[in-house]
């Protein structure tokens, strides 16, 4: 296991501290389910300590108030310029459910010619299901609707309405179509984490949109020498994100491309220097 | 650190800063604080 297993196993452990929760079906309540963790963990999880961004930010849409939500358009924006997708390599929760879901073995779905093509779906997903969707309900019912959250969100699913419809009857008594929905989009997205690497991640998850807009100057992330790099595509041929250019916002910083440049043109950006080389490689 | 990295961590800290002036972190935790019904699939 490499310091990245390790730090995301950590951060998994800590965002669902509250492991009480999976016991008794009641969901945390404490003061710190006012800060947002930097990754995908849903706040109805009964372990989640802390609340999710992008739950939070759809939630400033939802109800009868519409509001900016000035405090998680902030912190988004502060976890953005420190970590970029360092936070989809490396602190998120889901994030660690695909990997460990593409360690099962059996035949992988990679370079497949204009599958890349699909990671362009996830800015519709982020701009119809986060932006317009939840502002549009409201503007039409006066009440708004988290709509990722509401129709997409497996982490949700995985989450929160596994263990809660599980051990609250109550709960399971209120299911309908959209819970039926949600399942079965769950269903797709755990099979195909097993054949295809983080297929959540490249292909629908909006809060990797947002930090993927910050993938080049943030504090924390991969950068290339360029008069070092020889263009051998090596570091292409072995992301598993299939990311064209090491670094770009397709890159979860997890540094498979660090470890294989034959001319050591990439390096993880040190953040104490910011932008200079680190000394060695990390894992 | 680039002019453009200052501004952005700027703007994030003038976000905060308005939102917790606002209270906008007790919305987020009503909201995290109760089972989210969509989230499940119910609401």
């Amino acid at each position: 296991m490499g310091k990245r297993e390790i730090i995301q196993c950590i951060t998994a452990a800590a965002c669902n501290f509250n492991v009480s929760g999976f016991m008794n079906g009641r969901i945390f309540r404490e003061e710190s389910k006012a800060v947002c963790v930097p990754g995908l963990n849903c706040y109805s999880c009964p372990g989640a300590v802390a609340a999710c961004p992008l739950g939070a930010l759809q939630s400033a849409c939802s109800g009868t108030v519409l509001r900016i939500p000035f405090y998680v358009l902030g912190t988004l924006l502060l976890f953005g310029i420190i970590f970029g997708r360092f936070i989809c390599g490396w602190l998120c929760p889901f994030g660690l459910i695909q990997d460990l879901l593409y360690r099962i073995p059996g035949p992988k779905i990679e370079h497949v010619p204009g599958l890349s093509v699909l990671r362009w779906f996830r800015y519709m997903i982020a701009i119809l299901f986060v932006c317009i969707l939840p502002v549009a309900a409201y503007l039409i019912s006066g009440i708004g609707e988290p709509a990722f959250c509401k129709y997409i969100c497996p982490a949700g699913t995985l989450e929160a309405a596994v263990p809660l419809l599980f051990l609250d009857q109550s709960l399971t008594a209120a299911v309908g179509w959209i819970t039926g929905w949600k399942f079965f989009l769950l269903g797709i997205f755990l099979v195909s984490m097993i054949f295809i690497y983080r297929p959540f991640c490249r292909f629908i998850c909006p809060l990797g949109v947002w930090y993927g807009l910050f993938n080049h100057r943030a504090a924390l992330g991969i950068s290339v020498l360029e008069e070092h790099c020889t263009h051998c595509g090596i570091c292409h041929r072995v992301c598993p994100m299939e990311a064209t250019i090491a670094g770009n916002a397709e890159c979860i910083s997890c540094g498979k491309c660090t470890d294989s440049c034959p001319s050591s043109a990439i390096y993880f950006r040190n953040p104490i220097r910011y932008g200079g080389p680190t000394e060695g490689k990390n894992k | 650190m680039h002019c453009k990295n200052i501004g952005i961590y700027v703007l994030a800290l003038v976000l905060l800063v308005i939102g917790l002036y606002r209270h906008d972190y007790i919305y987020v935790w009503q909201k995290a604080s109760t089972i989210c019904l969509e989230c499940i699939g119910i609401g």
